[in-house]
């Protein structure tokens, strides 16, 4: 995404369009790999509900914590549903040379925008993967 | 927008792969029980600090360098900086009743 802005600023529309392209592949790899995990829930039963189990808990919290889980995970995969819409509709702007190196903010803002939702998955990622870990 | 500064290739792929290695390190240090390594009494919350200090090293590379506050106008970084303050208050204002709320008995508990 950041090349994406850079040939931005330098003006090379070409190159805008292919950052862009690979910014959204990383991004959409990152989403199928998200459905696969999600599926993989669905078959250990571990969706919130009248289906929930859990081996060897019955404690209400592993619940609470799976509602976390999707509720967190799912509104980042909005975000980036949302942010994978706007490079898509930047591609074809690129490709026909209507940005330049004075003329940008369009990249500049969704650049913004992709790299919040980044930063929410550095939080998300600890938080909902890595604390406790060291208990099992 | 004429005067921006554009940031060498080297410096992405320098902030891209510090971000790689604080992953790394970030997964790595999930897995070892931290108060087991250190003198006195520590408590299991030590693996959680060093997990969100780690978090917030990565986010501030990311705001830095990817948003592009290094070299924005002093102006943009009051902004950026006291926007994050005061996220940070708010989070710090709920987790103040989270921490707290075991510290009082609550009748019908």
């Amino acid at each position: 995404m950041v090349l994406a802005v850079r040939s931005a600023q330098l003006g090379r529309a070409k190159q805008i369009a292919g950052w862009l392209a690979a910014t959204m592949t990383l991004g959409t790899v990152f989403l199928v790999i998200k459905g696969f995990e999600y599926h993989h829930k669905w078959v250990h039963h571990l969706i919130p509900g009248e289906g929930f189990h859990i081996a060897g808990t019955t404690d209400p919290a592993a619940q609470t914590f799976f509602v976390l889980y999707f509720c967190m995970t799912g509104l980042h995969a909005l975000h980036m549903i949302v942010g994978l819409g706007l490079l898509a509709f930047l591609v074809p702007k690129a490709l026909r040379g209507e940005f330049s190196a004075e003329n940008h903010n369009w990249v500049e803002g969704v650049g913004l925008y992709w790299h919040f939702v980044d930063i929410i998955w550095i939080f998300l990622f600890p938080l909902l993967y890595l604390l406790g870990r060291h208990h099992a | 927008m004429s005067t921006v500064h554009v940031t060498p290739v080297r410096t992405y792929l320098l902030v891209f792969f510090a971000l790689m290695a604080l992953t790394l390190l970030t997964v790595g240090a999930a897995h070892v029980n931290i108060a087991h390594h250190l003198p006195g009494q520590m408590t299991d919350a030590i693996n959680d600090a060093v997990a969100m200090a780690i978090a917030v090293t990565k986010a501030t590379l990311v705001i830095l360098f990817f948003m592009g506050v290094w070299h924005s106008a002093r102006i943009n970084k009051v902004v950026v900086w006291s926007s994050f303050f005061f996220l940070f208050v708010l989070f710090a204002f709920s987790l103040a009743d989270y921490f707290s709320r075991g510290w009082l008995g609550v009748p019908g508990k």
